[in-house]
C-alpha cells in the first residue's frame, strides 16, 4: 500500500515513513492503515463525505461477515 | 492538458486536483479520425526510423528476432501529434512513457511549436501487487467508479505488496 500513499495521496515522503513506522511497530493495524488510505484516495475523487460513507459501509459489511463466521464457529 | 497561453499559469498549490470544473476531456479521435493520408505521410516524414528503433520495446524485439508490425511505429507518432493539436505545455505519463513524451517534444518542434515539458511519475502497481495498474490487465481502480466500489478494490491491495514494502 505504500506506493499508493506515495503516488496517489498528498502525503510527503516523511509523513509516509512515519505512517509505515506506526504499522511496523504494531501501533496501527495494517488493515486500519489501508482503510484510511482508501478513504483518503476516494475523498480526492468523490469528496470527504462520500469517502466516509464508503468506509462506514465497508466496516459494516466486514463486521457482519466476521460476525457470521464466528457464529458458525460457535455452532460447530 | 492546457493550451499554451502567452503567460504560463503558475499553480501555488502543492497539488492540483483535477475536477469537473477545471478539466476538459478531449478524445484524440476528434483529430486523428480526420487525418488525411497526406497529413499522415507528412507526420511520418518528421521522424527517423533509426530514432524510432531506439525505443526499448522495439530494440529488444529486433534483437530477439521478434516481429514488429509497421503500424506499431505509428502509435508514438500519433501520440506526439496529440501534443501538436492540443499545443500541450506539459504531458504527463509514467516512466515507461518517456520515449513517447520526448517524441512529442520533437514533433512539436517540427510543427513550429515550443516543446512541451515531459513529466514522468513512477509506475503505479496494480491491485495484484505485481504488474502495472492497467485497464487491460483488469487490476485497476477506475477514477470514475463509485466510492464503495473503489473502497472494496483498494482494500484488496495484495498483502504481498504490504509485506514487501514495509
Amino acid at each position: 500500500m505504500w506506493p499508493y500513499f506515495d503516488l496517489v495521496t498528498d502525503h510527503t515522503p516523511e509523513e509516509i515513513a512515519a505512517l509505515a513506522a506506526k504499522v511496523k511497530s504494531g501501533s496501527t493495524h495494517p488493515m486500519e492503515m489501508k482503510m484510511s488510505l482508501a478513504q483518503e484516495i476516494i475523498a480526492g475523487f468523490h469528496g470527504a463525505a462520500a469517502a466516509e460513507k464508503a468506509a462506514a459501509e465497508f466496516q459494516r459489511i466486514f463486521r457482519d461477515q466476521r460476525g457470521s463466521y464466528s457464529n458458525t464457529g460457535a455452532e460447530v | 492538458m492546457s493550451k499554451s497561453t502567452p503567460t504560463r499559469r503558475r499553480t501555488s498549490n502543492r497539488s492540483t486536483k483535477f475536477s469537473k470544473e477545471n478539466t476538459e476531456v478531449r478524445y484524440n479521435s476528434e483529430w486523428l479520425g480526420k487525418l488525411t493520408s497526406y497529413e499522415i505521410v507528412r507526420l511520418c516524414a518528421h521522424y527517423r526510423l533509426a530514432r524510432m528503433l531506439e525505443h526499448e520495446d522495439f530494440r529488444s524485439r529486433l534483437a530477439g528476432n521478434l516481429p514488429i508490425a509497421v503500424h506499431e511505429l505509428l502509435y508514438p507518432l500519433f501520440q506526439a501529434y496529440d501534443s501538436v493539436v492540443l499545443e500541450a505545455d506539459v504531458e504527463l505519463g509514467a516512466t515507461e512513457q518517456k520515449f513517447n513524451l520526448l517524441m512529442g517534444r520533437e514533433i512539436q518542434r517540427e510543427y513550429g511549436q515550443p516543446s512541451q515539458v515531459a513529466l514522468t511519475m513512477p509506475i503505479l502497481v496494480g491491485l495484484d501487487g505485481q504488474r502495472k495498474m492497467s485497464k487491460s490487465l483488469g487490476n485497476y481502480v477506475g477514477i470514475t467508479e463509485a466510492p464503495s466500489e473503489m473502497f472494496g478494490k483498494l482494500m484488496s491491495i495484495s498483502d504481498e505488496m504490504n509485506v514487501a514494502l514495509l
